[in-house]
């Protein structure tokens, strides 16, 4: 029972929100679309709950047709779990009230008490049960959002940058809770972020989009180390980019030695400028090689100014092919 | 260290000058209500109050404010709730300008709104003359419930705009996420998007509840002529008719004031406990999906109509009346004049007298009130303390009572033998009651442009080094100027057509617009007194809109 999404589309008033895009969302997968604000991310999503209509395209799960020319399930008969952004609790019911929505509103009438209690529980909430909303802390409020999403068991939880609301530490700590809570209860996750780090850590499979498009689909790995795109690379981690712009490589293979049996590239560069972060200095570079500075990691202090060689194993390079000219050209204004 | 102490200083006889002229404008008048309806005969009579409300006859016209209370409610739910479903949920919530034209008829002072009324309605009136077959409508009309539906006419764009508010922000996310978990629609309006409109509902309720049994404009022209009376119109008719009768009037006032603070308690109570900040941190996101167009028909439809009946009819009365020759024609080309306006603003005509009295001294009171509730608005700053917290709730105060109130409570002060100071039956007086009456503006209007400001604002001015007058002047002026402008065109629009101030507090024998348009409409020339009345409603509707245009680009600039 995966999620496909064939040829979908979508554009607010002549503004193309979304070019058609087909997809597959696995089922039992943790499935992330990573792009800036503005990429169509959130856009696809509310396409997906079936809170905008696509103009064109068809989505299925397994075998229902969810939207197509002909048919379209509204929401509330789709089955999914969402927890939004801003939370969305409702400010006029207890915890238990919100937790236990979707059981009631889908008609449920026994076990209903067992079954948010088993979702609170998994959120550590048990004995908040009575409490409203705005009695919670933020790391609360998100909690609950998660134990409704999910209390319904639905065939799919759709993530709208739930933890942006929360402040740095809280972030961390429910980045990892979330993760867990997703690969224990079995469930099928689509979560969308501008976050890469939220992206990567999470996620078995990670969608980069960009100005509407999806621009490479796969494992975090596959992402990081096999960039297809040059804004693949430069929005996922850190790159470093030698002359004609189509190879690049990550800081982290830089060496100052050459390793021996390796076969390596050797270039001649300067340092510009050299910044402590506890575990390791960042040094920018001048290559002759490259346009822009390049970004390496050494464990002690340079001079600035001081002329360096420094060694990248061959294998280390990474060549994009150079089909992507076309999108950056046709990238619409920011919102 | 020296000039901080000095400045700390400073800042608490300011705060202890202002509870002082705050305590002596506006808290002794509305406490002498109260001492004077027990103190009777120069003794303490503390069942005076409550036997004056035995009096079965006074009873009865508390209960007919109730009772008209709760029927306006109701008007204005029926009017209002599906006004502001169809600019939330049609294509009509595109029309910003349509926010400016809903205002219209709550700017519309409701004297002038209820005259437009019976100038249409009565016997072989405009309703008749254009459509004779409905002229029984205009019968029924002079009753009861034709006094509901000119009040609810007037006030519904109040609750309009709290229910649209809660609209807005439930359709978002809330009834979403509802519809996610499984929600179909009806459960979701029963579960989320009821009680959630329900608390908003029930505030705007209140309001309105206060508003209208403080409303003077209109059962003083419509309401006597059916012979409804309430506890304002009778209070005015103790005051102002003979046999005078303070000591009923000052029993009324209490009553009605006892009455409208207890709804502003219950309401703060309700407030606290059932109102919920349904504001969420991002920006509501509306989905696109747009319900089917006849529904935009039928809206549009019912936005005219509405428009039509509480914008079009009263002034297409009015301005009719004004340009008209001789009544018993009516309505034709040929009977169509503008003798009245060249009349009114002759020279030295009474009319003119009326009109420029109106204008220089409400531009005496919005000059002086800008300045009173600016001082206020800054002493109060964040209200943090509690003695700021008092100067807040006081300076508001004349805004949450009825105004004819608080004009009885300040004829017993500035009337009263020990009264020193020899205002009263002076233009001072009315200077004074319009400036009590209206400084609430313009502390609203400073205060909130001040809450604005990011305290490290100043901050910044003092670590670069400047003086606290000098941040004064540099930083903080230039940032409130815009509340105080706001406030100042406020207070003037409002005050230049006073009706209830004005009626019981000018000297004899000297009228302002509002005092010229009631004589002429009671006992005189109509059409005379309707072009006063299309000249002062228009030129202050022209500021209003003004001022809201103003405000809205500030907003939008701003965020």
């Amino acid at each position: 029972m995966d999620l496909n999404i064939r040829g979908v589309s979508k554009s607010f008033g002549g503004n193309m929100a979304l070019h058609p895009t087909d997809l597959i969302i696995r089922q039992g997968k943790f499935t992330t679309l990573l792009g800036p604000s503005g990429c169509g991310k959130t856009t696809l999503l509310r396409l997906i709950a079936g809170l905008e209509r696509p103009d064109t395209g068809s989505i299925s799960f397994g075998e229902e047709m969810l939207y197509s020319e002909a048919r379209e399930v509204p929401p509330h008969r789709r089955g999914f779990g969402m927890v939004f952004q801003d939370f969305a609790l409702w400010p006029h019911m207890t915890v238990f009230e919100n937790v236990a929505f979707g059981l009631r509103a889908t008609g449920r009438k026994n076990g209903i008490r067992d079954r948010v209690m088993e979702a609170l529980g998994k959120v550590k909430l048990s004995g908040m049960e009575q409490r409203y909303p705005h009695q919670l802390s933020g790391g609360q409020q998100q909690r609950v959002a998660f134990a409704r999403a999910v209390a319904t068991q639905p065939k799919l939880v759709l993530f709208d940058e739930p933890l942006s609301a929360l402040d740095a530490v809280l972030r961390d700590e429910m980045r990892l809770e979330m993760t867990y809570l997703v690969r224990e209860m079995g469930l099928t996750a689509l979560y969308v972020t501008h976050d890469q780090i939220e992206a990567m850590s999470m996620s078995d499979e990670v969608i980069v989009m960009h100005s509407g498009q999806v621009l490479q689909q796969g494992a975090p790995e596959e992402i990081y180390n096999q960039p297809k795109h040059p804004f693949v690379a430069r929005f996922i981690g850190k790159s470093n980019w030698l002359k004609g712009g189509q190879s690049m490589f990550r800081p982290e293979h830089i060496r100052f030695q050459p390793q021996p049996g390796e076969e390596v590239q050797s270039y001649a560069a300067a340092v510009t400028q050299v910044s402590y972060v506890g575990d390791r200095y960042e040094v920018r570079l001048k290559a002759d090689e490259a346009a822009e500075p390049w970004l390496v990691y050494c464990p002690e202090r340079l001079k600035e100014g001081t002329e360096v060689t420094i060694y990248l194993a061959q294998h280390c390079i990474h060549r994009l092919n150079g089909s992507y000219h076309s999108i950056q050209e046709n990238e619409p204004k920011g919102k | 260290m020296n000039n901080s102490l000095q400045q700390r200083q400073l800042k608490i006889w300011s705060m202890v000058l202002a509870l002082l002229v705050l305590g002596l404008l506006i808290v002794v008048p509305l406490a002498e209500i109260f001492i004077q309806s027990v103190y009777r005969d120069g003794q303490l009579q503390w069942s005076a109050p409550l036997r004056t409300l035995a009096n079965s006859e006074m009873m009865g016209v508390l209960l007919a404010s109730i009772w008209l209370g709760v029927c306006v409610i109701l008007g204005t739910t029926v009017l209002a709730l599906p006004l502001a479903w169809v600019m939330v949920n049609t294509r009509l919530s595109r029309w910003r300008w349509l926010e400016i034209v809903f205002l219209i008829p709550f700017m519309t002072p409701p004297y002038i709104g209820s005259m437009g009324w019976i100038l249409f309605m009565q016997k072989s009136g405009y309703l008749e003359q254009l459509a004779p077959g409905l002229a029984g409508l205009g019968g029924a009309f002079f009753s009861f419930g034709g006094m509901v539906v000119i009040m609810s006419l007037h006030l519904y764009p109040f609750l309009y705009l709290l229910l649209r508010g809660a609209l807005e922000r439930i359709g978002g996310n809330m009834e979403e996420a509802a519809a996610i978990m499984g929600a179909p629609f009806m459960y979701r309006f029963r579960r989320v998007v009821a009680p959630l409109l329900l608390s908003a509902f029930g505030m705007g309720a209140m309001l309105v509840f206060v508003k209208t049994i403080a409303e003077f404009g209109t059962p003083v022209t419509f309401g006597k002529r059916i012979g409804y009376e309430v506890m304002t119109s009778e209070i005015h008719k103790y005051i102002s008719s003979w046999p005078i009768d303070f000591g009923k009037a000052t029993s009324l006032s209490s009553v009605l004031l006892t009455t409208c603070l207890l709804v502003w308690y219950v309401q703060s109570l309700v407030n606290r406990k059932h109102t919920y900040g349904l504001v969420g941190g991002k920006g509501i996101r509306r989905s696109s999906m747009s319900s089917g167009s006849w529904l935009h028909w039928a809206g549009g439809i019912y936005v005219f109509l509405l428009l039509l009946a509480s914008v079009g009819i009263p002034y297409f009365s009015i301005v009719a009346a004004s340009t008209m020759k001789l009544r018993g024609v009516g309505l034709a080309w040929n009977n169509f004049t503008l003798d009245s306006y060249k009349e009114l603003l002759s020279w030295n005509s009474p009319s003119m007298k009326a009109l420029q009295t109106s204008l220089w001294l409400s531009l005496a009171a919005s000059t002086i009130a800008v300045f009173l509730g600016t001082w206020f608005a800054v002493v109060i700053e964040r209200s943090r303390s509690r003695v700021q917290r008092t100067i807040d709730l006081f300076s508001l105060l004349p805004n949450t009572v009825p105004g004819i109130v608080l004009v009885v409570g300040l004829i017993l002060l500035w009337n009263s033998p020990w009264m020193p100071i020899p205002l009263y039956n002076t233009y001072g007086m009315v200077i004074l009651t319009y400036v009590v009456l209206f400084v609430p503006y313009t502390v609203q209007y400073v205060k909130s442009a001040f809450t604005q400001i990011d305290p490290s604002l100043f901050h910044a001015g003092q670590v670069f080094g400047g003086t606290p007058g000098y941040i004064f002047r540099r930083v903080l002026l230039p940032l409130i100027i815009p509340g105080m402008l706001a406030g100042w065109m406020m207070t003037f629009t409002i005050a230049s057509r006073e009706l209830v101030g004005s009626l019981l507090i000018l000297p004899p024998s000297v009228k302002t617009s509002a005092t010229y348009i009631y004589a002429q409409f009671e006992q005189g020339q109509v059409s005379l007194g309707m072009a006063m009345a299309v000249i002062s409603v228009g030129l202050t509707t022209v500021l209003l809109i003004l001022l809201e245009v103003m405000g809205s680009k500030r907003r939008r600039t701003a965020s």
